[in-house]
């Protein structure tokens, strides 16, 4: 599904946010991406989305190298793939009925197909008798949840998670990774970005440790189970 | 599979027009033009002042419009009713007179002739002033015939070739003066010249401050959706998905504003409209006072309105878009 071949990503002024990075994703995997803050996670999410452009090395997607893609290629790359923020990113002027339409209407779905996959997945979210409301009205969680629910709504081959949990509490975070859990047992590739270490021992998968800007560990599948 | 893809890359364009991207794409427009609609009506008074301001400066530059076109038609018809009168010698014989009309009669030039001789000239003069009595006094009959020459129509309004009529007039062997008002008809030009060029430079004024007004406003609403225009581009939204509900919001701004404008330009027009109606009286004009609102003038404030909106939203967005890109 993803593959990074010797990517660095320097910035201007010098700093090396990513140096000679290889690894790889199969599709239909859950991975998560560990570190401290500061060692690269983000930088590596942003390559994946194409937000960023790498330095050095190439990055494929699905086989397709996404140095190749032009900028207007860009926007459809990103309907393949699901992004979670850790802030969230809800539009506080609508509903959350529209904040997770927005993908649909953006892609130009029919209304009817909008409003049923919308509704499956706020009820996959659990928040189905929440649509009519304004974000900004429910808790951490639930925006949590509402922002899960936008990332899934168009069935993305790809669900990208940066620091999912980061402003929730152990119960709330664990029912979280069990959401994408699910999602991954049908079928959709994961990477979690997480600083939360003890949080992903438990599930017992891969890990992609990053450290400075270097991957310490799992950069191929089966390598952590070694 | 190598003219495969050189067909496809050159015909590539046409997939744009496919039923599999038109659809959305017409569901997206459908949408958005409805959402931004909404979104006007959620700010009633920043909505208002941007609306107001169009409509004053669309309703301004129509009255203008109107206004020179008025001075123009009017004009045209003074000219039209400004006959050349050509003195003759006193003791000029009626033979070589109506000679001289018979000549002149077949003038392309000419529209058409009228001799007044000095009996029928004394009987007009007695009947209009009331001072028969002093021109009986007189042994003679003082004064001269005249020839009245009434200019062909399409030498209304042209100065220059009145000019040269009048000088082959002139030139004739019986004919002491031939008069045409041009210092009259001159000034008369000029103002109506004056306010023409007055209207379309005012008009491109009042256009260039719609553009910033909606360039300004649009770029109030692009800092204000920053956060949005991000999410939009994070999730997949294209650049022109990104620009479409300013794009409408402009568009919804001048469609407004061009409505408005309409009831301003009835308003105003007809507390205008008595006024202007003496004035013309006055000149003997049968020129129509301002038009108001015409079907013609009703369709082209809207259309008018519109494309300004647009073209200035457009214009705010190619110089803010940068903003959006996410970070």
């Amino acid at each position: 599904m993803i593959r990074f071949d010797n990517v660095s990503k320097s910035y201007p002024g010098g700093h090396e946010a990513l140096r000679r990075v290889s690894f790889e994703l199969p599709r239909g995997e859950m991975t998560f991406l560990t570190g401290h803050s500061g060692a690269g996670k983000s930088t590596l999410l942003k390559l994946i989305m194409a937000m960023e452009r790498s330095s050095r090395g190439q990055i494929f997607y699905d086989g397709k190298n996404l140095d190749r893609l032009g900028r207007r290629g860009i926007p459809y790359h990103r309907r393949r793939i699901g992004v979670v923020f850790q802030n969230h990113s809800l539009l506080f002027d609508r509903s959350v009925f529209e904040n997770v339409a927005l993908p649909l209407n953006i892609a130009g779905a029919a209304p009817r197909e909008t409003a049923r996959r919308v509704r499956a997945a706020l009820d996959k979210v659990g928040l189905l008798d929440k649509e009519t409301l304004n974000p900004v009205v429910l808790s951490g969680g639930e925006q949590q949840r509402v922002g899960i629910a936008r990332a899934v709504v168009h069935k993305p081959d790809l669900l990208l998670a940066d620091e999912p949990t980061g402003n929730l509490d152990p119960e709330l975070s664990a029912e979280i990774m069990n959401l994408f859990r699910e999602f991954n047992s049908v079928g959709v590739s994961i990477m979690v970005a997480t600083h939360d270490i003890s949080l992903v021992r438990d599930f017992g998968l891969r890990q992609i440790v990053l450290n400075q800007g270097r991957i310490t560990q799992g950069a191929f599948p089966n390598e952590s189970l070694r | 599979m190598n003219r495969r893809t050189s067909v496809k890359s050159r015909f590539g364009w046409l997939a744009e027009f496919s039923p599999k991207r038109l659809v959305p794409w017409v569901r997206n427009h459908a949408l958005v033009a409805r959402s931004s609609w909404k979104r006007l009506l959620e700010e009633p008074l920043q909505t208002a002042l941007t609306v107001g301001v169009i409509a004053i400066a669309l309703a301004l530059s129509t009255l203008l419009f109107q206004l020179a076109a008025m001075g123009g038609s009017a004009l045209g018809q003074m000219n039209n009713t400004s006959d050349i009168n050509l003195y003759f010698e006193l003791g000029t014989e009626v033979r070589s007179i109506e000679a001289f009309e018979d000549m002149w009669r077949g003038d392309p030039r000419v529209q058409a002739t009228q001799v007044i001789t000095p009996e029928q000239g004394l009987a007009e003069f007695e009947s209009f002033s009331g001072l028969g009595s002093i021109l009986s006094s007189f042994d003679e009959n003082p004064l001269p015939a005249v020839v009245r020459i009434t200019p062909a129509d399409r030498l209304a309004g042209r100065a220059a070739e009145l000019r040269l009529l009048v000088q082959a007039l002139q030139a004739s062997e019986f004919v002491e003066t031939a008069v045409l008002d041009f210092a009259w008809l001159d000034r008369l030009n000029a103002v109506v010249e004056f306010v023409d060029r007055l209207s379309i430079a005012v008009g491109l004024l009042l256009a260039l401050g719609i553009l910033l007004i909606l360039g300004n406003t649009i770029r109030l609403t692009i800092e204000n959706r920053r956060n949005e225009n991000v999410v939009i581009n994070l999730v997949g939204g294209t650049d022109r998905i990104v620009q479409r509900p300013l794009l409408y919001a402009g568009f919804w701004y001048g469609l407004l504003g061009g409505a408005v404008a309409v009831v301003l330009v009835a308003i105003v027009g007809a507390l205008l409209s008595y006024p202007l109606q003496q004035i013309l009286l006055s000149y003997q004009s049968s020129v129509q006072t301002l038009p108001g609102v015409s079907f013609p003038v009703f369709i082209n404030l809207l259309v008018l309105g519109a494309s300004l909106g647009c073209s200035g939203a457009w214009l705010s967005v190619l110089q803010h878009l940068r903003n959006i890109e996410p970070t």
